[in-house]
């Protein structure tokens, strides 16, 4: 059976390929969770391919309406409506002559337009009981036939919600339930595939968002399959920057795709060590620093207090510091967005300063742990060499639970800093653990400063 | 009273329309395609049509095309209104009198109309290419003045 690309970023990932041609599809969810956007995104981003889309309203906004407020969205392009997507009422035959008439609209119009593309966008599918009506389970069955037919895949948005056991449920190819999940103050877009008939779909719930761009997708990472990568990876040790570390590690440095937590209170110098670390990346081993408190200018700033050449690193295009502050994003979306840079920079060293950050989200608290190993897992194959900063105050308060020993478990190396033991700039390192290594137990004085 | 054929398949956008030129003094006849536009227009020839582009059964411009094809209508001042880009519709027809375009500017679309209503179509527009091969064509021939 031929596939249908979505083009929706992240979705097809979710499907394992996209829809399937000549499918009908239920998209249910409540008004203003994204429906109607991501079936505009996918007409106009197959328009750009030639191919056109049949769009018929019920009760949904005007057309005008709809267009107007898709200016602002970078995939609409005015030049297709009318040329590629067509948009036509079904308000009035349904009105006068019920479904069947509806049925005999959409048949007429797909024959006209040639659209192989049906988004069939305001469908009231239940009654007030929950259950779907006689009538609307006989238009599914006869759209399910027409379709088939005419070699079209189709949507169905609705806002009502069946019930996971009902007739009209098992009708058609796929149900996407979308939501909009509400937290105390906070909420976040999500997607729940139900059904797909044909293939497997990567199941639970994932996040979503909507941007000027359309909708994005984030699957929940740690239920992605493995995939392999296409990338070097090397061999040799990469030195922390500390040649005092590097002495009591493996033979210079840090094992290459290992990973490293270093634990300490507020002040103790974790900002510090990560930047120590990151002012060693080179062109050959570039470094990303992901910082979740300060800006790109503070950690600048601070570096050149203490004498860490960042500033200099960072012109030479050696290390970029993203900075990812107060912003609202959801887990995957972190974890996604990490991926993609570290792919897209070649990184080799990676500090995440801290991990309070990442676990400030809504579905850290349920998820923490196995999203923790799946992301470390995914640093490791691709042999980076990551450290996460860890703050065990502020990670119980912003993960509403206090720091899992087991978390710790995840990581190769955990490096303690205590700032009771500090004299001047050197600092005592309590080096708790480092996988594969008698160096464990072991505490070693480090002046925070490169060299 | 002049009637004025609207021709929309939106039932929300139609009415609004009906409200507001009947509030402008004006008769008001619906037609939700281009087919029941034709039906109306056996009925009762308006003084003008307000026709959408985008319409399931017959669109705006295989309406416009009907009626200009037809010698009782065709001098019947046509307005096509659309959220369609103009060019787009002037590839399928572009004998209108007026494009205006959606959502509509409720004082320009009352202007456009009863100047049309008021004054007749525009004359048809002339290509100066096909002017110049006519009068090659034609010379020799004596031809009354143009007025």
């Amino acid at each position: 059976m031929k596939r249908v690309p979505t083009t929706i970023p992240g979705l097809d990932d979710i499907l394992f390929g996209g829809l399937f041609e000549g499918g009908v599809y239920i998209l249910e969810g409540p008004p203003g969770v994204g429906k109607t956007t991501l079936a505009n995104q996918m007409a106009y981003a197959h328009a750009r391919r030639g191919v056109k889309t049949l769009y018929v309203t019920m009760l949904a906004e005007s057309h005008a309406r709809m267009l107007q407020h898709m200016e602002g969205q970078s995939f609409f392009r005015r030049q297709s409506v009318s040329a590629e997507v067509f948009y036509v009422s079904g308000y009035r035959d349904f009105e006068q002559d019920g479904l069947k008439a509806v049925i005999e609209l959409v048949r007429g119009e797909l024959a006209r337009s040639k659209a192989s593309l049906l988004i069939v966008d305001g469908l009231v599918v239940e009654n007030s009981n929950g259950s779907m009506s006689e009538g609307v389970r006989r238009f599914v069955h006869e759209l399910q036939s027409l379709v088939t037919a005419m070699t079209c895949t189709c949507l169905l948005l609705t806002s009502g919600r069946g019930s996971m056991h009902s007739a009209e449920q098992t009708m058609v190819d796929g149900i996407f339930a979308f939501e909009d999940h509400v937290s105390r103050w906070r909420s976040e877009r999500r997607l729940q595939v139900r059904k797909f008939r044909g293939s497997e779909v990567v199941r639970g719930f994932h996040t979503f968002c909507i941007t000027p761009d359309g909708l994005k997708f984030f699957p929940r990472l740690e239920s992605l399959p493995v995939q392999p990568v296409e990338r070097e990876v090397p061999e040799n040790t990469v030195s922390t920057g500390m040649p005092a570390l590097d002495r009591v590690l493996h033979a210079g440095g840090f094992l290459p795709g290992s990973n490293s937590a270093v634990v300490g209170n507020s002040g103790s110098g974790k900002t510090t060590f990560g930047l120590v670390f990151s002012a060693a990346s080179t062109l050959a081993e570039p470094g990303l620093y992901v910082a979740y408190t300060e800006s790109s200018t503070d950690l600048e700033r601070l570096g050149g207090q203490l004498g860490v050449p960042i500033g200099a690193v960072i012109e030479s295009g050696a290390l970029t510091i993203e900075s990812l502050s107060h912003q609202d994003d959801s887990l995957d979306e972190m974890g996604h967005r990490l991926l993609r840079m570290v792919d897209e920079l070649k990184v080799r060293r990676l500090v995440v300063d801290g991990l309070a950050g990442m676990a400030d989200t809504l579905a850290f608290p349920e998820r923490g742990y196995r999203f923790v190993g799946r992301l470390l897992a995914e640093f490791k194959k691709r042999g980076i060499v990551s450290l996460f900063t860890i703050d065990p105050a502020a990670l119980s308060i912003a993960a509403g639970t206090s720091l899992a020993p087991g978390v710790l478990g995840l990581f190769d190396n955990v490096l303690e800093l205590s700032d009771a033991e500090r004299d001047g700039e050197a600092r005592v390192m309590h080096v708790r653990k480092v996988r594969a290594s008698r160096a464990s137990d072991l505490r070693v004085n480090i002046a925070l400063q490169p060299g | 009273m002049k009637l004025i054929l609207i021709v929309e398949d939106e039932h929300g956008n139609a009415e609004v329309l009906r409200m507001i030129f009947e509030a402008l003094g004006y008769r008001v006849a619906l037609a939700s395609n281009g087919k029941d536009a034709l039906k109306q227009l056996d009925a009762e020839v308006p003084a003008a049509i307000l026709s959408d582009f985008m319409m399931p059964h017959m669109n705006g411009a295989e309406l416009g095309t009907a009626v200009r094809a037809n010698p009782k209508f065709r001098d019947i001042p046509f307005v096509m209104v659309s959220a369609t880009n103009e060019d787009v519709v002037r590839r399928s027809f572009d004998d209108y009198d007026a494009f205006i375009a959606k959502p509509p500017d409720v004082d320009q679309l009352q202007q456009t109309l009863e100047r049309l209503m008021e004054r007749g179509r525009p004359s048809p527009r002339r290509d100066p290419d096909i002017d110049e091969s006519m009068r090659h064509l034609l010379r020799g021939i004596d031809m009354p003045p143009e007025d």
